[in-house]
């Protein structure tokens, strides 16, 4: 008999675990669903009409009616993006090399300031930024808002945080047995580094240049000071068409992103392999 | 190819920890000397002086003729092995055998060749497109060792490289290691904190003990005159008494030992040193029935506290009044004797050693 309860409690155990896992994921997944599934309307007297869940009538026609400023926003979001991750991975992997490393004193008060990005509120960043451009502009007559280097500028800034957060977690576990083991069968230290050291800790430097490029990718309090008409990030671009034109389109855009963002994980995940992404444990990054 | 070793009065402090006092010593040509001492003695801080990871105080380290006190590791032409093997995990098995050759420019052709040469020499053919994380730990350290190997170093250094094994396979690795050592004629320099492993492998030991060379010599040396009580107790197994000094007079000496027993031991080395001790290796001891013993010069009483059975031993531990029982190794086949039965531990003043205490 005991057995018999022993095995029902067990039953009854997974039934909720189950459940609790499926509602974690309705509860995650459900917004997307409704974006997906209202960009699916077809065109309608009344634009309010349009924007019924589960949908009336199923047509692409909204896809038609995505504005080309989108899609600009879309390659600019796209290109800026991808100049945070990259720059945030040359300037985050020798931070964290030297945070994890080395021994100079103040290692805490430098570790932090590199952390204080994640805690200073994005839009303080970005009005920082903005007067730090009226300035230099004041200064040298070049001014960097609404340019791609001003945005890059405090992107990279934002994003840096998260490569040096992932590098420094699997530097930590790093075993520099290996370096040694390089040096003493020939290689040079700076031939250690990129043979062996740099390849090892590649899993948290992908982890670091994901989560760079997301946080780049979805910004909105900083872009939006440091857009200028004709010159907008997807996010702010949005951001904007809420509050103006709100139409079904916006919700096809929004999908177009979903599917690409999937797409770029699913290669991500065929190249590198999530899972080695996760061990890495960015959320030290976060944090 | 293969050449000396020197270490001319090496010195090493880390902070204010002395890690090594004054060192000295001469490794032969195709030697394998093994570093033998407790953790902490400083036997992988002198091996990794000669590896060139970390640079002495003071002194010099020659390598054949060459002074390389100041080379970087790179440039010093030793291989190494480490304890937890350290093979790069990003590369196939082949590709960390190659990386010596690689880093030196080597063809190649002669690269896969010199490959295929290596796994044979550690008797691990065929593996050459594996990953490290594929490989058993017996395995792993053969692919370290043949990597050590591959471009044909000056000296070998390895750093407890069988730790991490169970002990059959250590054992088997230890013949391995000293077959391929013998097959390349390859100066070594080994370390362990595993006295039998030392004994098994080495031409010579060097006993250390905090940050010094207690005592240099062969296995048998070492065992049978050790020059301190430290390196009776370290290597093998010994009973010591603290003793009292006599008289002595041709190589033997009459001590007293447990305040009122007057014994007489060999003097195998010459002891300066005040405080002195008497030991004797459990083999040399034998038990007599209490009042019934004259073949031995020695004979104290005592009573049979435990005993423990090993398969080719009979551990049999005698209370004689000392701080620790006496431990008497007998032929497994004897009966062994009830506890609290008195005896007669009896040994051969031969077979007694005096030792110097620190």
């Amino acid at each position: 008999m005991k057995f018999v309860t022993y095995r029902l409690q067990k039953a009854i155990g997974r039934f909720f675990f189950g459940l609790y896992c499926s509602i974690s994921y309705i509860f995650l997944l459900s917004p997307m669903v409704v974006v997906i599934g209202t960009s699916l309307n077809g065109p309608t007297e009344n634009v309010e009409a349009s924007f019924t869940f589960p949908p009336d009538s199923f047509s692409l026609y909204w896809y038609t009616q995505i504005p080309e400023g989108q899609i600009d926003a879309l390659l600019l979001s796209f290109v800026l993006a991808t100049v945070a991750s990259l720059c945030g991975c040359l300037l985050g992997v020798p931070a964290a090399l030297g945070l994890v490393r080395s021994n100079v004193p103040g290692k805490a008060l430098i570790s932090a300031i590199f952390r204080a990005p994640l805690q200073i509120p994005a839009i303080v960043t970005g009005i920082a930024f903005l007067q730090l451009f009226y300035w230099i502009g004041d200064l040298t007559g070049f001014y960097w808002q609404g340019s791609i280097i001003g945005l890059a500028l405090g992107h990279i800034f934002i994003a840096t945080p998260y490569v040096v957060g992932t590098v420094t977690a699997i530097l930590q576990r790093f075993d520099t047995r290996l370096e040694e083991a390089a040096v003493i069968h020939g290689a040079s230290p700076r031939r250690a580094f990129f043979r062996v050291t740099l390849p090892v800790i590649m899993p948290g430097v992908y982890a670091g240049a994901l989560y760079a490029f997301m946080v780049s990718f979805s910004d909105v309090p900083v872009a939006i000071f440091l857009s200028s008409p004709g010159f907008v990030t997807y996010p702010v671009e949005i951001f904007f068409a809420l509050e103006n034109d709100f139409e079904p389109s916006l919700m096809a855009s929004a999908t177009l992103v979903i599917i690409i963002c999937l797409l770029l994980l699913l290669l991500v995940q065929k190249v590198i392999g999530l899972d080695a992404l996760l061990k890495v444990g960015g959320s030290r990054g976060v944090g | 190819m293969s050449q000396r070793v020197a270490l001319r009065n090496v010195t090493k402090r880390f902070g204010s920890v002395v890690a090594l006092k004054t060192i000295s010593l001469d490794i032969e040509e195709g030697e394998f000397i093994t570093l033998l001492g407790p953790s902490g003695c400083g036997k992988t801080t002198t091996l990794r002086l000669i590896a060139g990871f970390n640079d002495p105080d003071q002194g010099q380290i020659l390598l054949g003729d060459q002074d390389i006190t100041n080379l970087p590791p790179q440039k010093r032409e030793i291989g190494m092995v480490f304890q937890d093997y350290a093979l790069f995990p990003h590369l196939t098995i082949k590709e960390n055998i190659a990386f010596p050759l690689r880093e030196r420019r080597t063809p190649k052709e002669k690269i896969n060749d010199r490959v295929v040469e290596l796994l044979e020499l550690v008797r691990l053919p065929g593996v050459e497109e594996r990953y490290p994380s594929e490989l058993s730990g017996g395995q792993a350290q053969r692919i370290s060792v043949a990597r050590a190997v591959a471009y044909p170093p000056k000296v070998l250094l390895m750093d407890e490289p069988l730790g991490a094994l169970d002990l059959k396979l250590r054992e088997a690795m230890q013949l391995e290691l000293r077959r391929i050592q013998q097959e390349l004629q390859i100066t070594t320099v080994f370390v362990t904190h595993d006295q039998t492993e030392a004994m098994n492998m080495s031409d010579r030991i060097a006993v250390m003990r905090n940050g010094e060379i207690e005592q240099v010599g062969t296995a048998r040396d070492i065992y049978n005159f050790p020059q301190s009580s430290f390196v009776a107790d370290f290597v093998g197994r010994i009973n010591l008494l603290d003793a009292e000094l006599l008289d002595k007079s041709g190589g033997i000496a009459d001590l007293r030992i447990l305040n009122d027993v007057n014994i007489r031991a060999k003097i195998a080395t010459e002891v300066q040193s005040k405080s002195l001790c008497v030991g004797i290796r459990p083999e040399k001891l034998a038990i007599g029935r209490s009042g019934h013993e004259d073949r031995y010069d020695n004979q104290i009483p005592g009573k049979v506290v435990s005993s423990t059975f090993s398969g080719n031993l009979l551990d049999i531990f005698v209370d004689v009044g000392a701080d620790k029982p006496f431990l008497v190794e007998q032929r497994p086949d004897q009966v062994p004797l009830e506890i609290n039965t008195p005896v007669e531990v009896c040994w051969n003043a031969q077979d007694a050693l005096v030792l110097s205490t620190e």
